[in-house]
Parts: structure tokens; C-alpha cells; sequence
């Protein structure tokens, strides 16, 4: 009885998180798509500085530009479109999982991208 | 039933109390309106309450239970005075996310979303922007939902649509709602409080607006 309870329970968990984790990555891609323009040009941006600066364009020195890139269209999207944030937080979200989200399918669209490359 | 309470709340800006004696409660099944003269905090109370004002003390809470900020979880929504939604993303994509299973049907049938749900924010006017995203903060799963200035810039006749909406939403949600067109909200309030000095005042008469200064008394 007592074990049938705690797979109940154990399941319960699983739905709510499994819903939870679907409208958090929803909402991610939503706040992505926000930033695609920033983030695409500041990290052409960031890669052209690493290059005048001699720095030879290795995998650490390229997932350097790209978090400078992303954090640079997370502020300037903050400064411009600070009024939006209210959407997601309307949702229950705090801003901090959507960031975490995107920076998430930030890194899954720039390794797909280099993998096509490499390939 | 649920009960919002927000008590001691102390908010300065630049040495300046802004609040400093603040108590409010606001149960599911009532609407309480806010009203107060420009600049005595009812919009920072409301941003303090949905947790994106940080004030110098506050206390929050839900049947007793103390929260951090009341969007965490869904437990309060808010609709600021300016557009939220933001932009480049359909209307349905938005309404989806916003808008509680149990009044999904309610809100898809709608004509605004029934006319405007393929559309990007950026291809509606002003004022369907301002009602779609009222409707869906009114539709939201939250228990509590607060209206900063919802009939600004709104005709009489969205007004009193909007006004028939917070009733009906009302009965199983709690909404507290501010705005300086006054009438408005005390046509749709069943209890009123003003900020008058910082601090929260009971309304029990017509006679208290002017008594604490925010009418004339030639109203």
C-alpha cells in the first residue's frame, strides 16, 4: 500500500516536472527568438576582436565570444525591452531560468552548427 | 479561499519614504481598488507585491504561507501600465502560455483572439494590445491578480467590457485594481483603500476621499 502510494507520488512529481521543464523550454525558445539578431551580431562581433587581438580561433577562445555575445544581447535587451520581462514572469518563471534556457539552446544551436562545419 | 496579505512595507527612494505603514489584504471572490494622488506608490506597492521591487521591508504572504515574490509559482499576475507583450511572437503562442487550462475555452472564443490570434504583436494597434494583454493576465492561473491603470486610455464602452470581465473573474480569483479614473474603480471595487502619507486607509464613505485629500470635495 505504502509502496503503491510512492509510486503514485513518484509519478505525480514526473508529470508536474516533465510540464514544468515543457513550458520552461517553450518559453525559452520564445525568449531566444528575442535576442537571435543581438546575439548573431555580437558574437561576429566578439570573434573579430578576438582576431585582432592575435587570438588564434580555437573552441575555448569561440565559447569565450559566444557567452561575451550572449551576455551582451541579454543586456542590451534588458535595456531596450525591459517591459517584456513581465510576460515571462507572468508565466511563474523567474527571468533567471528563461536566461539559463536560452543560454541553453544558445550553446545546442552553436554545437549543431559546428558539428554540420566539421563535418 | 485564499488570502493575500502584504503588511509593513517600507520602500525609499533616495531617502524619501515612499511607504511606510502599509497593510492590505485582498481575499479570492473580491475586487479591492487602490486609489491614491500621483506619485504616493500605488504602482510601486503593486511591483512590490508581484516581486519586482525590492522594498526595505515587506511582509507577503498567502494564507499565511510568506512568499519572496508573488509571480514564483503563478500565485500573483500583474498587468503594468505599459505593453508587456513582447514582440515578434504570435498571439497564440503568447495566449497559450498565459492563459489557465480552466478558462481556455472562455478566452479562445473571444473575438479579439479569434480575430487577432495569428498575428504578431507588432501587427495590432495600440488598444487591441492593451485588451489582449489584460484578458490574458485577467485568464491567468494566478490566484491574485493586480491591475496597474487597466482603464487608461480605454473607451467607455471597453471599460464597462472590461469592467463585466474583472466581475466575472473575480468570483474565483483575488484583484486588486488601481487607476486614476476613479468611477471606474468604484464601480467595480466591492472594498476600497487609499494611500494617502505612505500609508493604507480603509474608504467606508464618500466623505474619506476627500478627508484624505484625494478629491476635492467639489466631485
Amino acid at each position: 500500500m505504502v509502496l503503491a502510494n510512492n509510486n503514485q507520488c513518484f509519478y505525480l512529481l514526473l508529470i508536474v516536472n516533465v510540464k514544468y521543464l515543457k513550458r520552461l523550454s517553450i518559453l525559452s525558445l520564445q525568449f531566444y527568438k528575442l535576442l537571435f539578431w543581438y546575439n548573431v551580431a555580437f558574437t561576429i562581433v566578439a570573434l573579430i576582436v578576438l582576431q585582432f587581438g592575435a587570438i588564434p580561433i580555437n573552441a575555448v577562445s569561440f565559447a569565450i565570444a559566444k557567452l561575451a555575445g550572449y551576455l551582451i544581447a541579454v543586456g542590451l535587451h534588458y535595456y531596450n525591452s525591459k517591459n517584456h520581462y513581465f510576460y515571462f514572469r507572468n508565466t511563474g518563471y523567474s527571468m533567471r531560468w528563461i536566461f539559463i534556457g536560452a543560454l541553453f539552446t544558445d550553446i545546442l544551436v552553436y554545437s549543431i552548427i559546428a558539428l554540420i562545419c566539421l563535418n | 479561499m485564499f488570502k493575500l496579505t502584504v503588511d509593513s512595507v517600507d520602500l525609499e527612494f533616495n531617502g524619501r519614504k515612499i511607504l511606510q505603514d502599509i497593510y492590505l489584504e485582498c481575499s479570492t471572490g473580491e475586487v479591492v481598488g487602490l486609489l491614491g494622488r500621483n506619485g504616493c506608490g500605488k504602482s510601486s506597492l503593486l511591483r512590490i507585491i508581484f516581486g519586482t521591487l525590492t522594498p526595505v521591508h515587506k511582509y507577503l504572504s498567502i494564507n499565511k504561507q510568506v512568499l519572496d515574490k508573488g509571480y514564483y509559482k503563478n500565485r500573483v499576475a500583474y498587468l503594468p501600465q505599459h505593453n508587456y507583450l513582447p514582440k515578434g511572437i504570435r498571439v497564440s503562442g503568447l495566449a497559450k502560455m498565459l492563459v489557465a487550462s480552466e478558462y481556455w475555452h472562455e478566452f479562445s472564443n473571444l473575438d479579439i483572439y479569434l480575430d487577432h490570434q495569428h498575428k504578431k504583436t507588432e501587427q495590432l494597434s495600440g488598444g487591441e494590445l492593451q485588451q489582449l494583454g489584460m484578458l490574458m493576465i485577467l485568464y491567468n492561473r494566478a490566484d491574485f491578480v493586480l491591475l496597474d491603470e487597466p482603464f487608461t486610455h480605454v473607451t467607455p464602452i471597453q471599460a464597462d467590457y472590461f469592467k463585466g470581465i474583472i466581475k466575472t473573474v473575480s468570483k474565483h480569483k483575488g484583484i486588486i485594481v488601481t487607476d486614476h479614473q476613479y468611477r471606474n474603480i468604484i464601480d467595480v471595487s466591492d472594498r476600497l483603500i487609499v494611500i494617502a502619507n505612505g500609508c493604507t486607509k480603509p474608504v467606508t464613505s464618500p466623505d474619506d476621499l476627500v478627508t484624505y485629500n484625494y478629491l476635492s470635495g467639489n466631485n
